[in-house]
């Protein structure tokens, strides 16, 4: 998607090597997919849903997405 | 060769072959690794390795372009691509920031990504996303930041 747009970045992490980030996070388990710091969900999942997570990503108001995807709050620094 | 094997090599340089249509640039932030300990700083475990890898995948392809950008000298270059941890590597097609980046290095599991996502970047609609999903990333309204935890294992 990062390719296909200018407005998307996709960063892989990986979390072991960086464990204060994987922390910030909440990453109990990967991988673990965090959109704008508004969504989250674990696991590779269908480009359909994927879509979703990122349009509720940059949606206005509450960001509900596909049932799979859960809002987070963002998460404390440190 | 300290990572790929003979065999993988020789595989991927097939591969490479047949779909890298386009230049790809690797740019490796990175930073040398002096052995010294300094309390209280953070070494770069893995960046060594992180150079020996990307050397090695260089080297499998005409298409494939690395560079490699010491952050402690190159603190504005850094900055300017938004890297503020080492090592990272960004892909991209010919010498594009295209907003992809591995941070951490890139082995075990996630080098098959990592492989596919440099086969993406070096063909054209490589990304492979339905026409439905290009629309909806055309007429994204803001942007937006995905970041994919991972382990090697």
């Amino acid at each position: 998607m990062a390719l296909a747009s200018p407005r998307v970045r996709s960063t892989s992490v990986e979390a072991q090597e960086f464990p204060e980030l994987a922390r910030r996070y909440e990453v109990s388990a990967v991988p673990k997919i965090v959109l704008n710091e508004r969504v989250e969900f674990m696991g590779a999942v269908p480009e359909p849903m994927f879509l979703e997570a990122v349009l509720a990503a940059v949606s206005e108001g509450d960001g509900a997405g596909a049932a799979e995807i859960q809002e987070i709050e963002p998460a404390a620094e440190g | 060769m300290a990572f790929l094997t003979d065999t993988d090599a020789s595989y991927l340089r097939e591969r490479f072959a047949e779909l890298l249509t386009r230049p790809v640039g690797l740019r490796l932030f990175t930073e040398p690794v002096s052995g010294l300990y300094v309390p209280g700083r953070r070494t770069c475990e893995t960046c060594a390795e992180a150079e020996e890898l990307m050397n090695e995948v260089a080297a499998l392809s005409d298409q494939i372009h690395l560079e490699v950008v010491d952050v402690s000298t190159r603190r504005e270059e850094a900055a300017q691509w938004g890297v503020t941890e080492v090592p990272t590597i960004a892909v991209g097609p010919g010498d594009t920031d295209a907003g992809i980046r591995f941070q951490g290095l890139p082995d075990g599991y996630e080098f098959t990504s990592f492989v596919e996502t440099l086969a993406s970047a070096g063909s054209e609609n490589g990304h492979g996303l339905a026409p439905e999903t290009l629309d909806a990333l055309a007429a994204l309204p803001a942007d937006v930041d995905i970041k994919t935890f991972v382990t090697p294992t």
